[in-house]
């Protein structure tokens, strides 16, 4: 509500004040009619309650809702009756003024006066004229001797009487003695209603002054003059006489209307701006009342009008608070009431509404909840999970990726993340498994299921590869590609170790028992027929190639069985330097053998026997491939993070590329005479030992390199001397 | 048309008018100060003659109107009380009325003590029979205690126009203390 609209009942309040001061009735208190302080007392309790009103609308600092339309009403219905109200008390004033200036004009004035003397003349003429016949007929002889005639002549009097009143004219004439005893009487219309009458005080008064005298009687709309004269005798009283007229009643009525008009125009004229003063202070008191009026009914009417508006105010406010729990309850039965009901719908409508969506949001945040905690297992299933995991929607878009997938393919956590398009990732880093997703995508099995191939740094793994492509099911709605990835390289050579183990035990079995007697008859018969066989170096030849050969099998029986019934290792914390000695003591004897014994002592965790085995075993390999050209062999230790690395480096021959793959699968052998153990079984003591042995390099120098795990302090040692 | 409206007599202007100006205009020669009071208390009874100050003017301009003018008097006597409401001992209540005949120039004198209707020529003998109390009895002395104040006070409301007895007017009936006297008993 703008201020100006506020100060409006102030100003209403002060233009009140100035209206009051303005009419503010002069003189005495007890001079101001009634009338008027009615007027102020209405027109102080305005003023104050609108001043009351207008402080209470300024100091207002929020209008609540509805205010300032009931204040616009109330000042609009006040304001329209203000005008008006106004205007015509101007206009009446005026006629008012005009009217009382016309009324009261002179020549009105002069004509009541005349009236009222032409009336008051009639009156005066017929006492004059009554008194002064009345006073000749007390004075005439004749009656007085009849009256004063002792014994009194009735007949003489009563025709004097009859004589008189016929000839004025008179209503009644009667005669009284002195005693006021009445002695004679006649009336126009005959005596049967004469009645003898007291005398009043005018007639006690004129007899006893001797003087003629009247008064005028009134009975009801008639009137009567009547006349009292005495009658002297000698200078005494002794009769009074009483004559009375009874004045026409139609000149009666127009005098005394005369009269009447007189009396009431003199005290108006009299009252003249006492008349004018009260018009106006009416005319006010009207306008008052009706302000009054009006302005409690339009705010009766206003607040009826602009309850519900409040409402819906009051309500909107709440709705958009957020409170849906509000109800109008009073609906008057019109445009409003409409309104008011449409409002209840839509809010009731709103907090329905409202309950669904808070419902569908518990459950959707349980369901967020719960989808959560499954991706939180399944994130840590995942990331636990041995097994390497890829997720892809039917675009082929990675949307899950474990990081057992990229440590068991050596991958790049930068290229194979989620989002990322697995197709060409595959086709650049991993091509066997892109051909395998190919299948699994263009041929669409719903499973899939090979085992791989797949060489990284000349080491060769068997990856079981599984693919299971999900169809929409259910409300996940999701259509891809699950693929599962298993290195099986040692499950592979386990499998393929216990094959040939099997084989060696049953081989060994079925061969080492006949070799010993076959040696051992080789011997006898060495012994025995050397003398009687002739030519004998054909027969030590043929014996010695016999139990030379029985022996050769007898070894490798017993490395079939040494392959079949390895040990386990019994390891324990081995000082490195001591091995690396004892190689260079046991090939002191080859001076093309180079041992580099370490200025540190590195331990490592190992069985001292089954190490030595696979050194010498390395060095034989190195002695062979240098037997020819007699190349230099290097051997030295490393600790290399938490290994200890023993390299043999030889440049022998080397290894062609066709045996690399094959060079530790068991009785693979590229010599005439070799088992083909010797690197399978080293390889199986390294992986024993959580180590590994492995080709370094093929030739030039021809590589191998053994890793055992290092002790930790060692490690920790180490570490700490590099750092120095 | 004029002359027509003011010669009917009709009820509008016969009661209605007079009783609005006597309920809205009040009579302007109300009783004034200086007032003249005498008390006599030298004999059995204790009488009071009483002169009224007002403007006679206009009492003499109504009766010439011929508007009829009333005197209300009114004589209180009550015992003072020092801490309490003076005790009422005597409520006289009495009305001069004069009514003006104005076609035989006549004054009807009425005094509602005696009831007895006089009559006279003579406006200031109406003018005295109003306002002039002249002996009054007030109050037998045998009904008052000897060594106590009386506050006598008489007071005198003037009216003009029709005698009116509506309740209204007893309620609008406003009374002016014209003169007030303390009587000491032996």
């Amino acid at each position: 509500m703008t201020i100006w609209i506020r100060s409006l009942p102030i100003v209403f309040a002060g233009l009140l004040c100035g209206l009051t001061i303005w009419l503010w009735p002069e003189g005495r208190i007890q001079d101001v009619p009634l009338l008027a302080w009615v007027n102020m007392s209405l027109l102080i309790v305005i003023s104050i309650s609108l001043s009351i009103y207008g402080i209470y609308l300024l100091r207002q600092i929020s209008a609540p809702p509805g205010s300032r339309l009931r204040a616009k009403l109330v000042l609009g219905l006040v304001g329209m009756l203000l005008i008006p109200a106004g205007t015509l008390q101007l206009a009446a004033n005026q006629m008012v003024e005009k009217g009382m200036n016309t009324w009261f004009d002179m020549r009105v004035d002069t004509l009541l006066d005349r009236a009222l003397n032409l009336a008051q003349g009639f009156y005066s003429r017929i006492d004059q004229d009554l008194q002064r016949n009345l006073q000749q007929y007390s004075q005439d002889d004749l009656l007085i001797a009849d009256v004063a005639g002792l014994p009194i002549s009735y007949r003489d009097l009563n025709q004097k009487l009859n004589t008189i009143i016929h000839h004025e004219g008179w209503h009644s004439l009667q005669v009284y003695d002195r005693n006021e005893r009445l002695i004679a009487a006649l009336q126009l219309e005959g005596l049967a209603n004469m009645k003898a009458e007291t005398w009043s005080e005018q007639a006690r008064l004129s007899f006893a002054l001797g003087k003629v005298s009247s008064e005028l009687v009134r009975h009801g709309q008639e009137e009567e003059m009547i006349a009292y004269a005495p009658i002297f005798i000698q200078n005494h009283a002794v009769a009074l006489i009483k004559a009375t007229v009874t004045l026409p009643h139609d000149l009666i009525q127009h005098a005394r209307a005369v009269e009447s008009d007189y009396r009431t125009y003199r005290t108006l004229e009299r009252d003249r701006q006492s008349i004018r003063k009260t018009f106006t202070q009416s005319m006010l008191l009207i306008t008052l009342i009706v302000v009054i009026a009006v302005g409690l009914v339009a705010i009766v009417f206003s607040r009826r009008l602009t309850r519900p508006i409040g409402q819906l105010a009051r309500a909107l406010e709440q709705v958009t608070q957020g409170d849906f729990n509000v109800h109008i309850p009073q609906a008057p039965d019109d445009d409003l009431g409409v309104l008011v009901k449409s409002f209840n719908r839509m809010a009731l409508r709103m907090k329905q509404n409202i309950e669904a969506l808070e419902h569908v949001q518990h459950d959707l945040t349980q369901a967020l909840n719960s989808s959560r905690q499954r991706q939180y297992v399944l994130e840590t299933l995942l990331g636990n999970l041995q097994s390497g995991v890829i997720l892809m929607n039917h675009q082929s878009e990675i949307r899950l990726i474990n990081q057992s997938f990229r440590k068991l393919f050596s991958l790049s956590e930068k290229d194979w993340l989620a989002g990322k398009d697995f197709t060409n990732l595959a086709l650049h880093h991993l091509p066997m498994i892109a051909d395998f997703y190919s299948e699994l995508h263009h041929q669409q099995p719903h499973r899939l299921q090979r085992e791989l191939e797949w060489i990284n740094k000349g080491k060769t793994h068997h990856i079981l590869a599984r693919g299971e492509r999900l169809e929409t099911s259910g409300s996940a709605g999701f259509t891809g590609y699950l693929l599962l990835f298993d290195d099986v390289t040692a499950l592979a050579d386990a499998q393929k170790h216990r094959a040939w183990a099997e084989v060696a035990q049953r081989l060994a079995h079925e061969i080492k028992n006949p070799l010993t007697p076959i040696k051992l008859a080789a011997e006898r018969l060495q012994r025995r027929f050397r003398q009687q066989v002739e030519p004998t170096d054909i027969f030590d030849r043929c014996t010695g190639a016999i139990i030379t050969q029985t022996e050769r099998l007898q070894r490798l029986i017993s490395d079939f069985s040494t392959l079949a019934r390895l040990p386990e290792p019994h390891c324990k914390p081995t000082a490195c330097n001591t091995l690396l000695e004892e190689m260079r003591d046991l090939y002191s004897a080859y001076p093309r053998v180079h041992i580099e014994t370490n200025v540190m002592s590195f331990q490592a965790n190992c069985d001292a026997d089954q190490i030595r085995q696979v050194l010498i075993n390395l060095m034989e390999n190195a002695l062979a491939a240098t037997a020819e050209h007699h190349e230099s062999i290097h051997f030295y230790l490393k600790h290399e993070g938490q290994f200890i690395a023993f390299h043999i480096e030889d440049l022998g021959q080397g290894i062609p590329d066709i045996h690399q793959a094959h060079l530790f699968d068991a009785y693979y052998s590229t010599k005439a005479e070799g088992s083909g153990l010797g690197l399978s079984i080293a390889k199986r003591i390294a992986d024993e030992h959580a180590g590994d042995l492995l080709l370094i390099s093929p030739q030039n120098p021809t590589h191998f390199c053994l890793y055992l795990p290092a002790q930790s302090e060692q490690t920790q040692l180490f570490e700490e001397a590099e750092k120095t | 048309m004029f002359s027509t409206n003011i010669s009917l007599s009709s009820p509008i202007q016969t009661y209605i008018v007079p009783i609005i100006i006597s309920l809205l205009i009040s009579f302007p020669c109300l009783a004034e100060e200086n007032s003249q009071f005498h008390l006599d208390a030298t004999q059995n009874i204790v009488y009071c003659d009483i002169t009224p100050s007002f403007n006679q003017n206009d009492v003499i301009q109504r009766l010439n109107d011929g508007t009829e003018v009333f005197f209300y008097w009114h004589i209180e006597v009550e015992s003072i009380q020092n801490y309490w409401l003076n005790q009422q001992v005597a409520d006289i209540h009495f009305t001069r009325q004069v009514l003006p005949d104005l076609l035989t120039q006549q004054w009807q004198l009425h005094d509602s003590l005696t009831d007895i209707p006089t009559h006279t020529h003579s406006l200031s003998q109406a003018l005295a029979f109003l306002s002039q109390i002249k002996h009054f009895p007030i109050i037998d002395k045998s009904l008052l205690s000897p060594h106590t104040a009386y506050l006598i006070t008489v007071s005198l409301n003037i009216e003009e126009g029709k005698q009116n007895h509506t309740w209204w007017n007893a309620i609008l009936h406003t009374e002016h203390t014209i003169a007030s006297s303390i009587l000491n008993l032996p």
